[in-house]
């Protein structure tokens, strides 16, 4: 979770966006996922998830592996560790604003 | 889509099996098995009982080949691959240790107990094969499961009226059950196919 000048919790808008949400969640649950699968699931376009995921990468949250399946190229991403921290704290702190509205 | 975290692990853990290819080959190598092994039952043949063992250790290392292969050309091309995150240490060895708990008693009671060497031991085999094979049928929404293990259970049960030697009872079932899961894991992969055709690749 990220953390404003005053050192409260505010939202991790890196996470936020709907599109790497989705990205997140998925691969949050998964071990790894290559870009078909990805595309598919998340129901973006090819360059919409390239963009995305290159972010992800950018904030050190997914680390992308590119390889080759065959004479076929293949990219395939996983989250990092802080992907994972930054994943949960996300997780907690929306849980968090939930709970605190339970009620009004 | 898929914000529910419990409904996206379900489909990460399932998606070895989308393609029916498993069901398939492991349904493929236990017939091979069985075969072999009611074969040797009919001929006495020792040399044929020891084939059956060799052609089940080998097959676990053939069949893991092929189907990487095959879910190479078939699959991921067309739904792409993913892979699940390993559990963890405790939890395998948690599986280790009820694994070990339900087997020593069964091998005991399978060495020592008269009531297992009776008809009730195929019975059981057969339904403990058939409420496996429907729960991984209800898991992986394959209708043709349900037919295949209601098979093995019906077989279990044909072979204990009849009054066969266990050991036959138990091989007829897993016949049965080999048969069975290559019928639901052809079914599986016809529909997988149907539904996934292979994308056009972009011209370079």
């Amino acid at each position: 979770m990220m953390d404003d000048a005053s050192g409260a919790p505010r939202l991790d808008r890196m996470i936020h966006e709907p599109s790497r949400l989705r990205i997140m969640t998925l691969l949050f649950v998964a071990g790894s996922a290559d870009f078909t699968y990805l595309l598919r699931e998340c129901e973006l376009s090819k360059g919409n998830l390239s963009v995305q995921l290159t972010r992800l990468d950018e904030a050190g949250y997914v680390k992308i592996e590119k390889g080759y399946r065959g004479k076929i190229p293949c990219t395939s991403a996983s989250l990092t560790k802080t992907g994972r921290q930054a994943f949960r704290a996300y997780r907690t702190y929306l849980a968090g604003i939930l709970k605190s509205t339970e009620g009004v | 889509m898929m914000q529910d975290l419990s409904g996206v692990r379900r489909q990460v853990r399932d998606y070895w099996y989308v393609d029916g290819l498993p069901e398939l080959f492991g349904g493929a190598a236990i017939s091979l098995f069985s075969a072999v092994m009611l074969t040797a039952l009919a001929t006495g043949s020792g040399l044929l009982a020891n084939a059956a063992l060799m052609v089940l250790v080998l097959s676990v290392a053939v069949v893991a080949v092929v189907m990487r292969a095959m879910k190479r050309r078939v699959t991921y091309p067309r739904t792409g691959q993913v892979t699940e995150r390993l559990s963890s240490r405790m939890t395998r060895l948690a599986g280790i240790v009820v694994w070990v708990c339900v087997a020593i008693p069964v091998l005991a009671a399978w060495e020592h107990g008269p009531v297992f060497r009776a008809p009730m031991l195929i019975l059981s085999t057969g339904v403990a094969t058939g409420l496996a094979m429907a729960w991984a049928a209800y898991r992986r929404s394959q209708r043709a499961g349900y037919v295949a293990a209601t098979a093995c259970v019906a077989a279990s049960a044909v072979a204990a009226t009849i009054g066969v030697a266990p050991t036959l009872g138990i091989i007829v079932v897993f016949l049965t059950a080999g048969v069975g899961s290559m019928v639901v894991g052809a079914f599986t992969l016809g529909y997988y196919l149907a539904r996934n055709p292979l994308p056009q690749r972009q011209a370079a």
